[in-house]
């Protein structure tokens, strides 16, 4: 019984500490890159927005909520989209996938691995953009503006060590001879079945088999697609226009922010590693039109926030240090700080985070920590989804 | 069921597959004659998990003739549950015909069977080669 109690008398002390966080400051993680820049902009929660898979979905997304607000401004609505996923080219394939430069040997005709296009990330530019009838003026006057925001999140560079397109290419080709042997053992009996009903039954149990051998590689590979780069570089920015009264629009928030982080692998062999030497750099511009001052002033206000992490990390730990420094209308602000920090993943989804150091804000400059995080999720370097 | 004139010559019938999707791909061709209990011949393969077969020649008009060439391919696709289901449904095939009676053909109208839990798609597809 005593050891029943115990995980939950831990999690109930770790909230409990981690309310001692210094709220209002700027957390690193904040600077991040965000996948739907608009959102952070026009404070959308994630659970409100659509994702467009296809061009016809966006239109009639757009057209319904024109539809419904029955003016010439659309009610609230707001979507993410990469355009890639909405053509069709005769011609994608893994390679391109999972960022392989291949090229056709002039003398064999056969397609051959050749390296790693580091620019491959920049075909899965995602798209944010909403259309808002909200009070973003902090004035005395509660009347809601017309709001445009369109924003985009793209990831410029990502450059892997030198093997991992020759392992990558390795399990590739692994995958498919295994691939071969299955199709082999399953053609015969289904191409020989004349009944065309009996043919698909025969398709669908071939289709719902999984042969652990395909399945182990599959496996290996969307490991090895998961190993973080030696150096990366993602970009976002966001623009948001509010519709004053019934004529004049005005640039009401932008943002932009970038990450650029290098992961040093610490261990080499066949298999994706998950133990790095990290190091990332965030900054991030926000300039607001309207923004409210603590003397209660609605001003033009503009921050910008630089960061920096360098530390070790492994499958469940890691542990670094971070120092964060923020301009607020070109003036070092006091929300800079620098401390070290520890994390253990205890399963996919939970994760506990302590930190000591040096804070500019509070007043004895000394930040200790300890928290539980929940939700967040594993952090990853997959490929999109939308 | 689609079909193909080869005629009945001696040139080489040429055959390519041409598969689009991001999964790992491998596409196998095989001839069988329908109704006789002749062992089937393997036709052609794909080279690498692109899963396309590169145009080759699969045998000569007269050969082939009354042969139905079938083409399956085994897909598997990557990444968690949101990708595959949004790969799953980008998946397409060409199968290009050529040098036959009929000329250049192409079909891109496989059965697709997609596993429920969205791991794998097999296209199939039977094209009956007629003289």
């Amino acid at each position: 019984m005593r050891y029943s109690i115990l995980p939950l008398l831990l999690i109930l002390f770790c909230i409990n500490l981690s309310a001692q966080s210094l709220d209002g400051t700027v957390k690193l993680k904040e600077l991040a890159v965000p996948n739907a820049p608009v959102f952070i902009l026009t404070d959308i929660a994630p659970t409100l927005t659509q994702t467009s898979n296809t061009p016809k979905e966006f239109v009639l997304g757009v057209a319904q909520s024109f539809q419904s607000s029955g003016n010439s401004f659309p009610q609230n609505y707001s979507t993410e989209f990469t355009p890639y996923w909405w053509v069709k080219p005769k011609s994608r394939d893994v390679y391109s996938f999972v960022g392989l430069k291949t090229m056709t040997d002039v003398r064999t005709g056969k397609s051959m691995v050749v390296g790693e296009n580091i620019f491959s990330g920049l075909k899965f530019t995602s798209f944010s953009l909403a259309f808002l009838n909200k009070d973003m003026i902090p004035d005395s006057a509660a009347t809601s503006q017309k709001i445009f925001a369109l924003g985009l999140k793209t990831t410029v560079i990502k450059v892997h060590l030198r093997s991992y397109s020759e392992k990558m290419d390795k399990l590739l080709n692994k995958w498919h001879d295994a691939a071969q042997e299955e199709l082999n053992d399953g053609i015969e009996a289904i191409a020989k079945e004349p009944d065309l009903v009996k043919k698909k039954q025969l398709l669908r149990e071939f289709t719902n088999l999984r042969p652990k051998r395909t399945d182990d590689i599959v496996q290996e590979i969307n490991d090895m697609i998961n190993e973080k780069p030696i150096f990366s570089w993602d970009v976002a920015a966001a623009y948001a226009t509010y519709g004053i009264g019934d004529s004049s629009w005005q640039t009401g928030r932008k943002g932009a922010w970038t990450t650029l982080a290098s992961y040093i692998p610490l261990s080499k062999g066949e298999t994706a590693t998950k133990s790095y030497l990290a190091v990332n750099i965030a900054g991030r511009y926000l300039y607001d039109s309207y923004y409210k001052n603590e003397l209660g002033i609605v001003e033009k206000a503009n921050s910008v926030d630089f960061g920096g992490r360098a530390g070790l990390e492994f499958d469940r730990i890691s542990f670094g240090c971070e120092s964060l420094y923020r301009y607020y209308n070109g003036k070092s602000g006091s929300a800079n700080r620098t401390v070290g920090y520890i994390n253990y993943r205890i399963s996919d989804n939970l994760y506990i985070n302590g930190a000591f150091g040096k804070s500019f804000e509070s007043t004895n400059k000394l930040v200790a920590l300890f928290g539980i995080n929940w939700g967040f999720g594993r952090e990853s370097v997959g490929l999109p989804t939308n | 069921m689609s079909s193909y004139k080869v005629g009945d010559g001696m040139q080489q019938i040429k055959m390519a597959v041409d598969i689009s999707t991001f999964g790992l791909a491998a596409s196998r061709a095989i001839a069988l004659k329908p109704g006789t209990g002749d062992p089937l011949k393997a036709v052609a393969h794909s080279e690498n998990a692109s899963g396309d077969i590169p145009q080759q020649g699969i045998g000569p008009a007269i050969a082939l003739a009354e042969y139905t060439i079938t083409v399956m391919t085994k897909i598997d696709l990557l990444g968690d549950d949101a990708a595959r289901k949004r790969a799953s449904t980008q998946v397409s095939a060409r199968y290009i015909f050529d040098d036959g009676a009929e000329g250049h053909k192409e079909f891109s109208d496989p059965i697709i069977e997609i596993s429920d839990d969205c791991r794998t798609v097999i296209l199939y597809k039977d094209i009956e080669l007629k003289s």
